[in-house]
């Protein structure tokens, strides 16, 4: 892994594999919306204020390889992947202590990460591993972070109003959506990474620009955190042969709505 | 219950929240605690007044000048904090918004405790909690059962989704709490206006997908929405075309809506656009291919392409 520069801003970007199931399989992409957009503004930081950005993940290579692999061609200096195999369904609280002890391996200023996974959205990783750094956190923020000397800025929707909230650094931020058409980064850079996802891309990344981690390295141990496991919650397929109702006019659609009293 | 405040009330989507706790507290017989908290200046006895008839048993309220604003985790949370450390909660609920999301997560975080994100909550007749969520395109079920854990289990309830209790007359029993210290890390700098956040509340919502190609279209799906109250969304793809404002997205980490009827309008049906509408919302689905996936989880269909089926559809609305 290279070391920033000591005066560089020291950005981690939190990411994840998406999944089709919740065995890892079956995605039919490698980053949520959420998860893109975060690495968005890690790449504005890093293009604009010079920022050294390390992207982390926890889970096996043959999950979580693609997803630093593409951070790493989008212009992220390094990458970091914990994993014990003894490790198996931790819940958020036993994810978010390993990325908190790497967070603290690694060093930052500035954590990153989705405001919510697209097929778990339970988005709890981000304000936990704050808590664990004992560092705030402002979840939902959209892309436009402004970062100054005195820490950043962030905006969110909430409840009808448009939030702006200082927060000091260091910090972590979830990073929800994006608030503006062709931000510098957002577009050129989500279509190159369309463009990769695309193009059938080795596995695994060139072995000098990923570290991977065991939790020994992380002064964590599986016992500590296997427990988590049964926090999770049991997950099973639902058998379904459900179908929409499809009515063959715009008038027997209707019709159907008013006698279901879904429509005045 | 934490009661996330709206102005100088408690906001609809905690009274919402409070109700399914008042269920969910009955069919368990146990005590309802809302914790409310509010600067000196606010008007305790009528929170109290509103938190006792919406079902609350015990309130319990901590003031300090602190404690204004939208909620963050200080001083907010922490103030929750010290509330779960009196009563030592089985469930802790909070409204599922921007504030009780970065709130709850935490909190859980801070409890050791299991955190579920917006599951519907069944009680078992021997006082069993069960807490469901749909996940995966709906093709998969993730369930906890508060009972296997011996844990707190912290949950978000999605707004929109419940009603608010009414009626009760029994008075509630009232706890002043003691504040405890704010360490405050983020702070407002400005609150404005949302203007497109009528989307959240809209009953109707009508959706653009890939399948909306001009403004010609779009302005199709405008007229229906005006026609039936609603609002105009878009997919991600649509405001990536710039067809639709990013402000009026509907997807995962965008705008999260659960009206009552949600009709998509050339949309495949992906899970970062379907993750975004609620679990009771009726969706109807206009696609141009029968075989797409959102007629697996649309309620109502019809096949056709925009159009064809929008300008049958506002004359037969209008």
């Amino acid at each position: 892994m290279t070391e920033p520069a000591r005066d560089r801003l020291r950005v981690l970007l939190m990411v994840r594999r998406l999944r089709g199931r919740p065995d890892g399989s079956g995605a039919p992409e490698v980053l949520g919306r959420c998860e893109r957009a975060a690495l968005t503004v890690a790449l504005t930081l890093r293009a604009e204020r010079d920022a050294h950005v390390t992207a982390i993940a926890v889970g096996p290579a043959r999950r979580e390889d693609r997803v630093l692999a593409m951070a790493l061609r989008a212009g992220c200096d390094a990458a970091v992947r914990v994993y014990d195999k003894q490790l198996h369904n931790l819940d958020y609280l036993g994810i978010a202590n390993i990325l908190a002890a790497a967070a603290n391996h690694v060093g930052f200023d500035l954590i990153l990460c989705g405001d919510r996974s697209q097929d778990e959205r339970q988005g709890a990783i981000g304000p936990a591993v704050a808590e664990l750094l004992e560092v705030p956190h402002v979840s939902s923020a959209v892309t436009d972070l402004e970062i100054d000397d005195e820490g950043l800025i962030a905006t969110r929707r909430t409840g009808g109003r448009i939030q702006r909230l200082r927060v000091a650094t260091p910090a972590v931020v979830p990073i929800a959506r994006f608030d503006r058409r062709n931000a510098a980064v957002e577009t050129g850079e989500s279509e190159d990474e369309r463009a990769l996802d695309d193009k059938p891309t080795p596995s695994r990344p060139p072995p000098r620009t990923l570290t991977a981690l065991d939790l020994g390295a992380l002064g964590l141990t599986p016992q500590e955190l296997k427990h988590r496991a049964q926090f999770l919650g049991r997950a099973r397929p639902v058998r379904t042969t459900r179908h929409a109702l499809v009515l063959p006019t715009a008038h027997d659609l209707v019709a159907r709505l008013r006698e279901d009293h879904l429509l005045e | 219950m934490y009661i996330e405040r709206e102005g100088d009330r408690p906001a609809r989507s905690s009274l919402e929240a409070l109700g399914e706790g008042r269920r969910i507290a009955t069919s368990l017989g146990a005590p309802l605690c809302a914790f409310t908290a509010l600067s000196p200046t606010e008007d305790r006895d009528r929170e109290i007044s509103i938190l006792g008839s919406r079902g609350a048993d015990q309130i319990y309220l901590m003031q300090s000048p602190e404690l204004v604003g939208h909620p963050t985790w200080v001083p907010f949370g922490t103030a929750l904090y010290a509330a779960a450390e009196r009563v030592r909660p089985l469930l802790v609920l909070l409204a599922a918004t921007c504030g009780g999301r970065d709130i709850g997560a935490r909190l859980a975080a801070r409890l050791g405790a299991a955190f579920v994100a917006e599951p519907s909550i069944e009680c078992g007749p021997r006082g069993e909690i069960v807490l469901t969520r749909a996940l995966y395109r709906a093709e998969y079920l993730r369930r906890l059962a508060a009972e296997d854990i011996r844990r707190t289990v912290v949950a978000t309830l999605t707004p929109g989704s419940y009603s608010p209790a009414s009626g009760r007359s029994e008075d509630a029993e009232v706890l002043a709490l003691e504040p405890p210290s704010f360490e405050v890390a983020a702070y407002e700098l400005s609150d404005d206006d949302d203007p497109d956040a009528a989307i959240e509340h809209a009953p109707v919502v009508v959706t653009a997908g890939a399948g909306v190609q001009t403004a010609a279209q779009l302005a199709l799906l405008e007229t229906l929405a005006e026609a039936l109250g609603g609002e105009l969304a878009g997919t991600h793809t649509l405001c990536q075309r710039g067809l639709v404002p990013y402000s009026r997205e509907v997807g995962v980490g965008a705008r999260h809506v659960s009206p009552r009827l949600y009709i998509a309008c050339g949309a495949s049906g992906s899970a970062g656009h379907l993750g975004a509408v609620g679990q009771d919302t009726e969706i109807v689905a206009i696609n141009s291919d029968p075989d797409a996936p959102i007629f697996r989880v649309a309620s109502y269909g019809m096949v056709g392409t925009i159009d064809d089926v929008l300008p049958a559809l506002i004359e037969a609305v209008s």
